[in-house]
Order: C-alpha cells, then sequence, then structure tokens
C-alpha cells in the first residue's frame, strides 16, 4: 500500500467516530436510491403483471386473419409468440340477459390458453376438443347454472343478419333481427369454470366458453392471431411497422402492456411513477449530498495542515486528490453494499408487512406487488451513490489545492476576522456575558463551515415539514375521519318485540350499541338567530347564500328505551323528563361536520346548531295543499332572508312547466298559506355522535322508542365493535336461536369501506413516514459530524480558555449559546421555505380534494424542538470529550 | 573546488495589493556554495520566512528566480515543483510539523515514500543512530520528547540527501539544552556529510555558529558577512 493510502487510512481510523457516522451516511443515502429504484421496478412489476394477468401478455391481437397472411410474422425471429384461437360458433344457452343470449365456443391453442388471461376457478382445464372452460358470469350474469362434468348438448351455429351478413363477438346482439344459421349439434363436457375473460368483450352477445383447438391451424380458416414481439422495448417499433399483413382485416395494440413495458413513452402511469422516482431521488440526492460533502470537506479542512505538510515535502496535487478519493472509495467500498442490502431488506420488509393493502392501493384483485430486484437497479442505486460520493469528495479536495503549503500548514485561511456588527454580539453578551461574545464571534468567524450544519438543519425542517403536510392532505383528501358514521354495522330489521332479547344476547359482541326504529321522520326547523351559533349562521350563509328558503331540517329518531336510558345515565340526566307520553322531550345532536362545496373549494364546516340553554325548536308544518295543488317550498315572504312571513307556496305541474316563479323560486301567483309552527321540546344537547347516529347537516332529535307513535315495528340494532365479520356471524345465530329470519343483506358493514380507506392511507403514511425518518437520519448525523469536528477543531482554543479560568459553566453556557444560534439560523431559513414548500404540496394534492390550507403545525413543532435537540447532544457529546482533557497538554500539542 | 549550489536573482514577494501591499522581499539576490552553512538573521516581520520558503520551492515568488543545481525553480509545474521539494530540499519546521498518524519511521521516510522509491535501510539506520533515535521507529509523535520530535523532522529534511536544508527557527520551540542539541547536529551534518544547510534563527548565539551570516531587514539584504 502506498504511504498515501497508508497515511489516510490511518487518519481515518484516529477520527473513528467521523468515518463511522461518514460511512453510516452512505448507507443511508445508498439505502433509499436502492429503496426508491426497488419500489419503482416493483411497483412497474406489479402494474405489468396485473396487466398481463388482466388482459394476456401479447402485443398485437391481428383479427380474424388466416394463417397464410400472418406467415412473414410467424417466420420472423423477433417473433416470441403467436397464439391462435378460432370461433367455432354459437349456441342459445337461456341466458336471464337479453343482450347476451349465446355460449360461444371459442377454441383456442395451447399458447393461447398459458398466454392469454385464462383464470380457472373450478374443475380443470380441458384437454381436447370435446371438454369446455365456461365462465363464471354465464351464472352470475346469465343465470344458468351448469355443474361441472355435465355434458352439454349445442346447437352451434353462425349469427346472421340480413342486413350485415356474418357476426361476430364484437358486434353487439341485434335484437329481433339476428339469427343462428347452419347450426350442427355439438356434445361437449363442462371441466371447468373461469374468471370473466378480459377478450370477451362487454358488448359481446356470447358467453366465451373455451375448448382446445384440434391440431395445427390450417390455412383457410379465420383465426384471431395474438403475438408477443421479443424484447419490446427494441423491436417493437421496427417490428409493427415492417408487418402490415397483421393489420390486413384490423388489429388493435396492447397499448396498456406495450406503455409499461417502455415502448410507449405517453403512458400517464409510467410517467407517474418515473415523476415519483424523480422527486424523490433529487431530495435523497440532496440530502445526501449535504451530508457526504460536509463530511468531506470536515475531512479535508481538519487535513488541511496534513496536505500542507505532505506538499512541504514533495507530494504532488495528484498524490493528495488520490489520497481524498482513496478514502471514497474506501468508505464507499463498505457503506455502499451495505446499504443497498438494507435498502432492498427494507423494502421487501415493508412490501411483506403491507401485503394485501396494495391491492386496495392499485385497484385490482389481479395484482400484488413482489419485490422486483434486478442487478442493473442495484447497480443504478450503487452507482448514483458512488457519484455522489465522489462529487462530494472531489470537491473539497480540489479547495484544500488551491492553498499555498504554507497557508495550508499555518492554518491561517480557516480564521478570517471580519467586523461583525455591533448590534448582536452586544446583544449576546448582554445574554450570555464574555462566553455569549465569545460563541458569537466562533460563529460569524468560521460560518463557512457551519453553513453545513445550518443548510443541513434547515433542509430536514423543509422536508420533514414538507412531507408531513404531504401525509396530511394525502390523509384528509382520502378520508375524512369526522364523517364516519357513529357505528360500525348494523342489522335492520328486528322486529321490535324481540328486539330487547336480542339486544341483550348480543351484548357480548358489541363495544357499544343501540337499536332505532327502523322508522325516522324529517321536520323542517325554523331556527331563529337567537337560538343558534355563530358557526352555525356561517355554515349557513355559506351552504344557502342569499335564498329566501327555508332550509333547516331536523331527523327525528327513536332510539330503544334501554340504550336511550344507557344514554341519559352517561350524560348526568334526568331520566324521568324523557318518559312523560304528554310531553315528549327530545335529546338534540347538536354537532355537525359538512363539507361546502364551491366551484374550486371544499371547506369542512364543524360547529354545534344551537346554544347552550335552547330548550325547545319550532317545527315548521306546511297545512295541507288547496285541491289542484301540492307543496313547493316554504319561504319568507319578503326580498331577503328574515323579511316578511314565513309563508308555505302551494304549486302544480301547470305552474312548473310555465315557470310561474319569481327571482327567488318562489312560485308566483298562485295559493300560499302561514305555516303552522309547532314546538319540539329539548331535554338535552350532546356534542358528540352516539351509536348509530349519522352526521350530517340535519340537528338530531332523538326519542326513546315508547315515545312512537308510528306504526313500523321493526327495529335497527347499531354496533360499535371491532371484528365487523364475527360480529355479524354471531348476531346471525343469536337471532337465529331467537327464530328470526336472518338475511344477510340486512347487515351493513359501515367499516368495509373505511377499511380500503385505511389500507391506502397506511401505506401512504408508510412510505412518507419512512422517508422522512431516513431523511431526518441523514441530518443528523450530517449535523453531528459538523458540530463534533468543529468542536475538536477548537481544543486549544477551549483549553486556552480554560487556562485563563473559564469554568465548566461557562463552557457550557458558550456551547449553549452557539446551539442557540445553530438551531435558530437552520428555522429562521428551515420554517418559511418549510412554509412555501407545502403550501405547494397543498397545491399538487388540492387537485384531488378540494380543501382549505392548514400548516402541519404539529410537524413544525417537533422540527423546532428536534433541531434544538439534535445540535445540543451533539455539543454535549463533543464538548464532554474535550473537558476531559488537560489544557496544559491541550496546548502543548501542536498537532491537533 | 568551489560549486555554486543555490543562486538567488533579484527575489522580490508581494502580499496584498494596493494600500496594504507589503513587500516582504524587495530584489533579494545572494548564491550560497555546496557544503555552506548560512545563518539568515533579522528581526520579525522583516521577512526571512519568506525567504526561506520561497528558497524551498513552497512560496512561489512575484519576480525573480531561484536556482537550483544550475535549475530555474519556478520554471515548471506545480507538479515539477512538488518534484523538486521531495528530491532536493529538505525543511525544518519550529513546530516540527509531524504527521500525528505516523510512526517515526513513516514520518521521515515520507519523502522517500512519496517519491514512490524504496528506502535506503542503510541510510535510515544511520540517520536514526545519528539523531538518537534508534529504537524509537514505531513510536508516534505524540509518544516522542519535543528535542525528539524536532530530531525526526531533522531525519525527514535529509532522509533523500537533498541539495539544500532548510531550516525555520528549528531551535524556537525548544529550551536551551535542547537547542544547543539540534544546533550541534545541524553542525554535524554539515562538517560530517557537507550537507548544504540554511538556517533562520533570531537567537544570535546559534547564528555565530555558521559559517555566513546574511542579514535581512525590510526584504532587503543589509549585511553578508563570512565569519568562518
Amino acid at each position: 500500500m502506498s504511504i498515501m493510502n497508508l497515511l489516510t487510512r490511518r487518519t481515518m481510523g484516529m477520527n473513528r467516530v467521523r468515518t463511522i457516522v461518514t460511512i453510516i451516511g452512505i448507507i443511508l443515502s445508498t439505502a433509499m436510491f436502492t429503496a426508491v429504484i426497488t419500489i419503482c421496478t416493483s411497483l412497474y412489476g406489479a402494474l405489468r403483471e396485473g396487466e398481463i394477468a388482466q388482459s394476456g401478455s401479447f402485443h398485437i391481437h391481428a383479427f380474424s386473419t388466416n394463417r397464410e397472411t400472418v406467415a412473414p410474422a410467424l417466420e420472423d425471429g423477433r417473433t416470441e409468440y403467436a397464439a391462435f384461437a378460432k370461433d367455432v360458433g354459437y349456441a342459445v344457452i337461456g341466458s336471464e340477459n337479453p343482450n347476451k343470449p349465446y355460449l360461444f365456443i371459442l377454441a383456442a391453442d395451447e399458447t393461447f390458453m398459458r398466454e392469454m388471461p385464462v383464470h380457472l376457478t373450478s374443475g380443470r382445464m380441458p384437454e381436447n376438443s370435446t371438454e369446455v372452460l365456461i365462465p363464471d358470469h354465464l351464472y352470475m350474469n346469465g343465470g344458468v347454472d351448469i355443474p361441472l362434468g355435465e355434458t352439454l348438448t349445442l346447437d352451434l351455429g353462425e349469427r346472421t343478419s340480413a342486413e350485415f351478413g356474418s357476426l361476430w363477438q364484437n358486434i353487439g346482439y341485434q335484437v329481433g333481427a339476428e339469427e343462428l344459421t347452419d347450426t350442427v349439434p355439438v356434445r361437449c363436457t363442462v371441466v371447468g369454470k373461469y374468471a370473466r375473460p378480459d377478450f370477451e368483450p362487454y358488448s359481446a352477445p356470447g358467453y366465451t366458453a373455451l375448448t382446445v383447438m384440434d391440431g395445427e391451424p390450417d390455412a383457410d380458416s379465420a383465426y384471431e392471431v395474438f403475438i408477443r414481439v421479443k424484447n419490446p422495448r427494441k423491436n417493437y417499433v421496427g417490428y409493427s411497422e415492417e408487418h402490415t399483413e397483421l393489420y390486413a382485416f384490423g388489429s388493435e395494440d396492447h397499448s396498456g402492456l406495450l406503455q409499461l413495458e417502455g415502448v410507449t413513452r405517453y403512458g400517464n402511469i409510467s410517467a407517474a411513477i418515473t415523476n415519483f422516482a424523480i422527486i424523490l431521488s433529487v431530495l435523497i440526492f440532496a440530502g445526501s449530498v449535504c451530508l457526504i460533502y460536509s463530511a468531506f470537506s470536515i475531512s479535508v479542512s481538519e487535513r488541511t495542515k496534513q496536505f500542507g505538510l505532505l506538499s512541504s515535502v514533495g507530494a504532488t496535487h495528484k498524490q493528495i486528490r488520490r489520497s481524498v478519493l482513496y478514502e471514497a472509495c474506501a468508505l464507499s467500498a463498505i457503506g455502499i453494499p451495505v446499504g443497498a442490502a438494507a435498502g432492498v431488506g427494507g423494502i421487501a420488509l415493508t412490501l411483506y408487512l403491507l401485503r394485501g393493502k396494495f391491492g386496495d392501493l392499485l385497484g385490482s384483485s389481479y395484482m400484488s406487488m413482489h419485490l422486483a430486484v434486478t442487478p442493473a437497479c442495484i447497480l443504478l442505486a450503487a452507482a448514483i451513490a458512488f457519484v455522489t460520493v465522489l462529487v462530494s469528495a472531489w470537491i473539497p479536495s480540489v479547495r484544500a489545492m488551491r492553498i499555498s503549503p504554507i497557508e495550508a500548514i499555518r492554518q491561517s485561511r480557516d480564521i478570517k476576522a471580519k467586523e461583525s456588527g455591533t448590534g448582536r454580539p452586544r446583544l449576546a453578551a448582554k445574554l450570555f456575558g464574555a462566553e455569549g461574545l465569545l460563541a458569537d464571534k466562533y460563529y460569524s468567524r468560521s460560518r463557512k463551515k457551519y453553513r453545513a450544519t445550518i443548510i443541513s438543519l434547515a433542509m430536514s425542517v423543509i422536508l420533514f415539514v414538507a412531507a408531513s403536510g404531504f401525509c396530511l392532505y394525502m390523509t384528509r383528501s382520502a378520508a375524512s375521519v369526522d364523517n364516519r358514521p357513529g357505528f360500525d354495522l348494523y342489522y335492520e330489521g328486528v322486529p321490535a318485540d324481540e328486539f330487547a332479547r336480542i339486544r341483550s344476547a348480543a351484548a357480548a359482541e358489541g363495544d357499544e350499541f343501540a337499536g332505532y326504529s327502523v322508522d325516522f321522520d324529517h321536520v323542517m326547523l325554523y331556527l331563529p338567530d337567537e337560538s343558534t351559533t355563530p358557526e352555525y349562521r356561517k355554515y349557513y350563509s355559506a351552504a344557502y347564500g342569499d335564498s329566501v328558503m327555508l332550509n333547516a331540517y331536523a331527523q327525528i329518531r327513536w332510539m330503544d328505551d334501554e340504550s336511550f336510558r344507557e344514554l341519559i345515565k352517561t350524560n348526568g340526566l334526568d331520566e324521568a323528563a324523557f318518559f312523560d307520553p304528554e310531553h315528549p322531550r327530545a335529546i338534540a345532536l347538536n354537532h355537525a361536520s359538512v363539507p361546502v362545496y364551491s366551484p374550486d373549494t371544499r371547506e369542512n364546516y364543524v360547529f354545534n346548531f344551537l346554544k347552550s340553554g335552547v330548550t325547545s325548536v319550532s317545527a315548521v308544518r306546511v297545512p295541507a295543499a288547496p285541491e289542484g295543488y301540492e307543496e313547493d317550498c316554504v319561504a319568507w315572504s319578503g326580498s331577503v332572508y328574515g323579511e316578511g312571513e314565513i309563508t308555505a307556496y302551494y304549486s302544480n305541474d301547470y305552474a312548473r312547466m310555465n315557470t310561474l316563479y319569481d327571482e327567488m323560486g318562489r312560485p308566483k301567483g298562485l295559493p300560499t298559506a302561514p305555516v303552522i309552527f309547532e314546538e319540539c321540546e329539548i331535554g338535552a344537547m350532546l356534542e358528540y355522535m352516539p351509536v348509530g347516529a349519522f352526521p350530517g347537516s340535519y340537528l338530531s332529535l332523538i326519542y326513546p322508542v315508547s315515545q312512537y307513535r308510528g306504526e313500523n315495528t321493526d327495529m335497527s340494532l347499531f354496533l360499535r365493535c371491532g371484528d365487523t365479520l364475527g360480529t355479524i356471524a354471531a348476531l346471525t345465530g343469536i337471532m337465529e336461536d331467537a327464530g328470526i329470519t336472518v338475511e344477510q343483506n340486512r347487515f351493513f358493514d359501515a367499516t368495509e369501506s373505511a377499511r380500503q380507506m385505511t389500507s391506502i392511507i397506511t401505506i401512504i403514511k408508510v412510505f412518507s413516514y419512512g422517508f422522512i425518518t431516513l431523511i431526518s437520519l441523514i441530518s443528523v448525523a450530517n449535523v453531528f459530524n459538523t458540530v463534533t469536528t468543529n468542536v475538536a477543531l477548537r481544543r486549544r482554543d477551549y483549553a486556552m480558555l480554560r487556562s485563563m479560568g473559564m469554568t465548566a459553566r461557562g463552557m457550557n453556557r458558550m456551547s449553549n449559546f452557539e446551539c442557540l444560534i445553530y438551531g435558530s439560523r437552520s428555522l429562521l431559513i428551515g420554517l418559511p421555505i418549510a412554509v412555501g414548500v407545502t403550501y405547494l404540496v397543498h397545491l399538487a394534492a388540492d387537485g384531488a380534494a378540494h380543501m382549505s390550507f392548514t400548516l402541519p403545525w404539529a410537524a413544525m413543532a417537533i422540527a423546532v424542538v428536534s433541531v434544538f435537540l439534535v445540535v445540543f447532544i451533539s455539543m454535549l457529546y463533543s464538548t464532554g470529550k474535550l473537558k476531559k482533557d488537560n489544557p496544559i497538554d491541550a496546548l502543548k500539542n501542536e498537532n491537533v | 573546488m568551489k560549486m555554486e549550489i543555490l543562486r538567488v536573482e533579484n527575489l522580490t514577494k508581494i502580499y496584498g495589493k494596493g494600500e496594504n501591499e507589503v513587500r516582504a522581499l524587495n530584489g533579494v539576490s545572494f548564491s550560497v556554495e555546496k557544503g555552506d552553512f548560512v545563518a539568515i538573521v533579522g528581526p520579525s516581520g522583516s521577512g526571512k520566512s519568506t525567504l526561506l520558503h520561497t528558497l524551498g520551492g513552497v512560496d512561489r515568488p512575484t519576480s525573480g528566480k531561484v536556482f537550483v543545481n544550475g535549475r530555474d525553480v519556478y520554471a515548471g509545474n506545480d507538479e515539477q515543483i512538488a518534484i523538486f521539494r521531495r528530491r532536493d530540499v529538505g525543511l525544518i519546521y519550529q513546530f516540527y510539523n509531524l504527521i500525528p498518524v505516523l510512526n517515526v519511521r513513516e514520518n521521515m521516510t515520507l519523502p522517500v515514500l512519496l517519491d514512490g522509491r524504496k528506502v535506503n535501510e542503510e541510510r535510515l539506520s544511520e540517520l536514526l543512530r545519528v539523531l538518537d533515535l534508534t529504537g524509537r521507529e514505531k513510536h508516534l509523535p505524540n509518544q516522542l520528547s519535543g528535542g525528539q520530535q524536532q530530531r525526526v523532522s531533522i531525519g525527514r529534511a535529509l532522509m533523500n540527501s537533498p541539495s539544500i536544508v532548510l531550516a525555520d527557527e528549528p531551535t524556537g520551540n525548544l529550551d536551551s539544552k535542547n537547542s544547543q542539541e539540534i544546533v550541534n547536529l545541524l553542525k554535524m551534518f554539515n562538517r560530517e556529510y557537507g550537507q548544504t544547510l540554511i538556517v533562520i534563527t533570531h537567537d544570535e548565539s546559534i547564528a555565530l555558529q555558521a559559517k555566513r551570516i546574511i542579514a535581512i531587514e525590510d526584504g532587503r539584504i543589509t549585511r553578508d558577512e563570512r565569519i568562518r
């Protein structure tokens, strides 16, 4: 080993902590590059696999052509395969679907069976031309149930119409205008069933049954030919231009697959994936360069004196530069393989943990994400990481070369005294005394060195806040938790007289439950301003503007007495007040969360309807309509809301057809009547959703079911429970034991749709927070690196200060003040930019769902606290090391 | 036979520009013969260190020429100057400037190793013996006393048998006993091996042990006398 390399190794060994931190930085960066690339290839892979599973792996589908015509394509070495399928014929099958009366038999060769989307759901594949697969939708759509093993006798024929002649699958059923001709009886056995094939057009008149083609395709018959080209990225374009014979009778490209295989570029999916990868890579690259660059620039500036010395004893620039590169290579040799392994491993683990959730994200049951790793991807990630390291190592080494050896030995470049402003040091001195002044001078005099610290801290703040904002907006647009109903499951239609029994038996199944009469009522309300909250009025004017119509309603529901009593008990109310048949009193659900949409915004209003202390609301009853008229609307009679009288307007078909309305939308010149007000007494108001409540823009009034005067005697059982599927099974058992016939479609599982949302949100969160964590780790490593080195470089200064009588407390004060400077500087730069970037993220996410801009305050608070924490800990670590020094030794030692 | 080993012609070095301009060297010319022992004296700020660094090929002069063995040192590119320093100059500093992570042997043989040549073991062990460093080859600089560290740096300067050895206040950081020991060593190398030496010092007692004294003030030679 050359002396320079030996020297480099020794220096690295001496600064073990910094070397390790740098290696960690390289590991993190490589891991992130690898992760991004792996995720993208895996996603591509999943999409491609999904596309193939959905529609097959072919590139070109030549319509009903013959062997002779496509011969040149078949002989081309670039053809990977050509699959043949032949129309055998149609037979009437007795389907319930009036547009799909036939069973259509398609004979396919082995390649077709293998490469096209034939997904067996039961039975086995056909082995000869007397065996067929029938599609699942023959039963599910057509209602024709044919058991496996049954032998069918079909009168197979050709579809012909007087107008078009022979018809095929792409032409929909011509009701009354087509018939089957030349029918021959054919016997075949159903050996299996398969999922509805994608190659059957939606409007096809026949359910496609598959059988095996006898022998090789012959020269005369017409075939559907499906061709896949080898290495499509390279060959496809030339191939498709040359083989025009494939288009002789019409053809189609498998454009979805061609996009995913990189043949055509304007696919939006691949563009989205690529953009995502590019944005992430740029961010990671910036973070990594920041870290690795500062690590190297410290290493180089630390070694400036060494370089000067070496140079003065005759080392050439080349030798010194090579030494820096040697360091870079040595660190990469350890960091890159570990990082690549960690990246692949991390993604493998993530995909494993999130398995099953990707189907929801990608919207196809055929798709699942598998880890797709190719050596090329790993090499690419390693190469990007290595370039990062090289760039980071090269720049400081070039800078070190510019200094003359003597300057380097004296290290006279390091501190360049400059007059600093007069205001700040005085403030610093006042706050932290002489130590504060010193800290301030250190900072302002070696500002360049600290720039890396400040920038990397600011950068992490930006990335952290922006990523949290991204998470926030995605989560918010994916699902608004506030709008979730107050139950997980309900069953509609428990007979009222059985309800109490079922309820007590079901007690073990849910955390909370309540029964409501299946009957419910709406009443229009008049809510005068005196009784409503300002928030409600704000919502009302946003939602209804200047309308003179009355737009407030209450929903009236009846809760089973036992649950109602529990509700009363939980809220500490007086039971007697609610059960008096003469004076029905309601519990009002006073809370609402309503989105209001306008052409380009969506604002969510959260409010209480009524002021506290309100004891009744006025229900508006419309008097019966005069003969020949019906109720039209209820509105104020004046020209603005609140002016005149609340009046019921009537209209009829004639009025509506002739639009006899005024500019406020009220019927004009037609009968009206004053409305009747009925007071509804309110015994209590709740500001949360009890079980079974639906959130919405209505005030809900709940009465005990014993106050119900209607005729419907069925109740619905609402539950909050953990495992909805388990609960459904249990409830079914309980009700059947009670002699109730249970219909499964009366169960409503509110969590099913929420579950899908949750898995999408989980995926978003896992990736965003994973990314945030890694980026934050990089910055922590970075800050630690710069702070410790800067402090170590000042070892003699510290010793000098201590020898002059600075106390340990004074030293702490000085370093605390320095922490304060770093922290506040980086936040001063980071936070405003973070807000800007977050706003951009908001704009991007806004396309999906309209919402108002809010900052991720929690994330910002975390960022502020973390910044100071990281700086403080790094400082503590490095000054702690110095305190062990004997000041005289440190002073004497020239070779810092 | 007298042989000129170093010739300096009209050497000028200017630092800064305009009002801040400092002429550290102002038209210095002299020559040194092989085997000479020259002391350069002068008050601080007189330009003696600048002169020494210019002679040693580490600080390019603003104008003027330096010839070592008849070759114009600054005519070459940086790489050629580095090679010149490696082979023809030995530099000794006041603060030793050893590389902390290299041991005694590695520090001493650094110029040879940088040259990619094989270490002349015979010369190394003779130097170690003469410098009284035998048995300390594996020590790191921080395990040595100041005098020992300076002896290592002398060994490093002499390892390549350079044309000239330049010493910048070699005893400035040492007590009088160690100082005299270092001066004795330098004298011994001059006498026994005919090593050309140029020493910067402000210590009159050391200067008087040289063969020739050049005094510098304000970047000009004010006195140049042979005392031995």
